[in-house]
């Protein structure tokens, strides 16, 4: 089933972008604390 | 502003929800996973309920009556995590899910297909941690917080339980990205950051704290597995590891995971303060402000949850001051919905009571927060019943009655029926006065000495002990009341509601039909520029 959404090419693109930096955000915070701890293990 | 936006569905009309199971599987509507996830959540709280009073019935007079210790601490443990991860977070994704494209003027959220995911992830990770009450060993016991090296004594539940965080904190941090991604990209034409609804701005901020930390809860259960399946020694003292830094870490998460649990319900009254005062809002931008200093502060106090560990006075210097800091903002946002109150013309409908019982009550959890910050008086108070009133005066009716304000405020909009005005009240009124029933003389026990997580004490703790446990059943069969009221309403037994629902409400939710069609502002609607949302 494909979404009901309808946008233009430039929200789409935003909304790409926007979501590829959160998830980088999100892995940079789970790799940075593990980090750390091997750091300090 | 509302002229582009009734008529909006009519060139559109060629696909409402799919008939059967496949609708729910396969749905990518927000208002349909929304209210999945607040079907999911009310489920996962009468679960989480029923742990509450058995723990409750235990401790209803001193002994052991009912059940042996070790069911106990799974009892205390599963209970905070069904109500934390299952019952009171996934809520308030659905009430954004709901709520947050009909608010911003978007049709729909930014990544419907990653919404769905993120809401049956959840399922799946519940029935593993359900199943873990029937392995070996029982489920865990060892705290919410699953410190080690008790969690690593665990049985066979340990590697769920590690699995199961992983998923909610996966569902999560989906969920925070189709948040975000949605604010930003989503709202209609002209609707500013600082124009959007109170309920938005403050679910934005929460996403940004999910999106920091459920990663690092994440990490610090990867540590907690590789320590017990491979070898390694983050924590072990044995090893080279250390405890404490467990601690360190996951209240680097925990202490954000409160203002996660808390700040969409800033939101919500923010929302209807204003809607039963006809006044706006008091103070938006500053409002803005508060959340945002808030969201801050909360990365910088995980330790006061740790003074007993022996840190440097120092270190307790700074995370004492830095707690009572958080006061500040706090109070901003207490004297200004105070302050949309005064001389409004000030009507008392079931939200508006519960946003009230919200005010007063929320209050003396975050008094009691304050007492609690005093890093001297803390090494007292530690790990004793006064923590637990504490946060249960945070959580239920700070958390739990922003929810019921939520759902009373909305359920007009959702199913076009009014729901049954005096049961509401009638379910507020019994709810307010068995919370403090349960949870007031929590703070006695404490004071005098009587530790959390036991489930026996001495006698001279009896009289409040039962008190609060009649408390807790009172609150418990009240919650039956609202299950019934909801129905009643999905059934669209009450009087049918008018497109605005209440009285002149701010917001572009009131611009469309109740019930509100299954696809809404497929045109994003005009907004004038002197229009404000709250
Ligand atoms: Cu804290």
């Amino acid at each position: 089933m494909t979404p009901d959404v309808n946008m233009d090419d430039s929200t789409r693109k935003g909304i790409r972008k926007t979501a590829i930096i959160l998830t980088l955000i999100a892995l940079a915070f789970y790799g940075g604390f593990i980090l750390m701890g091997v750091l300090r293990a | 502003m509302s002229s582009a936006v009734a008529d909006a569905h009519a060139d559109h009309d060629d696909h409402g929800p799919v008939k059967g199971w496949r609708r729910w599987l396969y749905a990518t509507n927000h208002k349909d996973i929304g209210t999945m996830y607040l079907i999911f959540s009310l489920v996962m709280f009468f679960a989480g309920g029923s742990m509450a009073l058995i723990i409750r019935t235990e401790l209803f007079s001193p002994g052991l009556q009912f059940v042996i210790p070790s069911f106990f601490n799974q009892m205390t443990t599963m209970h905070a995590l069904i109500m934390v991860f299952g019952a009171v977070m996934p809520a308030f994704v659905g009430l954004a899910n709901w709520m947050i494209p009909m608010m911003i003027g978007a049709p729909d959220m930014a990544l419907p297909r990653m919404n769905n995911w993120s809401f049956w992830i959840l399922p799946v990770a519940f029935s593993i941690l359900g199943s873990t009450l029937f392995m070996s060993g029982g489920a865990p016991a060892s705290g919410w917080t699953m410190y080690p090296p008790l969690v690593l004594q665990t049985g066979d539940a340990f590697p769920f339980l590690i699995f199961s965080v992983h998923l909610m904190g996966l569902s999560s941090i989906m969920g925070a990205i189709n948040v975000i991604v949605t604010i930003i990209n989503m709202r209609a034409p002209d609707m500013t950051l600082l124009k959007m609804p109170m309920f938005v701005w403050t679910w934005l901020i929460t996403a940004y704290l999910l999106l920091a930390v459920m990663p690092v809860l994440a990490g610090a259960v990867t540590m907690l597995l590789t320590d017990q399946f491979f070898g390694t020694s983050f924590f072990l003292a044995a090893g080279g590891g250390d405890p404490v830094m467990f601690q360190h870490i996951f209240w680097f998460f925990g202490h954000p995971e409160v203002y996660i649990m808390i700040l969409p319900a800033f939101g919500v009254v923010s929302e209807i303060i204003p809607t039963f005062s006809r006044k706006p809002l008091f103070g938006h931008d500053s409002m803005v402000y508060a959340a945002s200093s808030i969201a801050f502060l909360s990365f910088i106090v995980w330790a006061h949850h740790m003074f007993t560990v022996g840190m440097p006075l120092t270190g307790q210097m700074f995370f004492m001051f830095a707690t009572m800091l958080i006061a500040v903002p706090t109070g901003v946002k207490v004297f200004n919905w105070t302050a949309t109150m005064w001389k409004g013309a000030m009507t008392f409908e079931t939200p508006m009571l519960f946003s009230l019982g919200f005010l007063f009550l929320f209050t003396i959890g975050g008094f009691s927060g304050l007492m609690l910050a005093i890093a001297p008086a803390d090494i007292q108070y530690h790990d004793s019943y006064f923590v637990v009133a504490h946060f249960h005066y945070v959580l239920v009716p700070g958390s739990i009655f922003g929810l019921m304000a939520a759902v009373y405020y909305w359920m007009p909009k959702w199913t076009g029926h009014y729901y049954n005005e005096s049961l509401g009240k009638l379910h507020f009124w019994l709810s307010t006065i068995f919370v403090n029933v349960t949870f007031f003389p929590m703070h006695f026990l404490g004071l005098a000495g009587m530790p959390r997580r036991i489930p026996d004490y001495s006698t001279q703790f009896a009289d409040f002990n039962s008190i609060a446990s009649v408390g807790a059943i009172g609150f418990g069969l009240s919650q039956l009341l609202f299950v019934y009221v909801v129905i009643q309403c999905v059934r669209k037994k009450g009087t049918v509601a008018s497109q605005e629902v209440w009285d002149s409400p701010r917001g572009l939710e009131w611009t469309v039909p109740s019930p509100a069609p299954y696809h809404t502002f497929e045109t994003p609607p005009r907004i004038s520029s002197d229009t404000s949302f709250s």
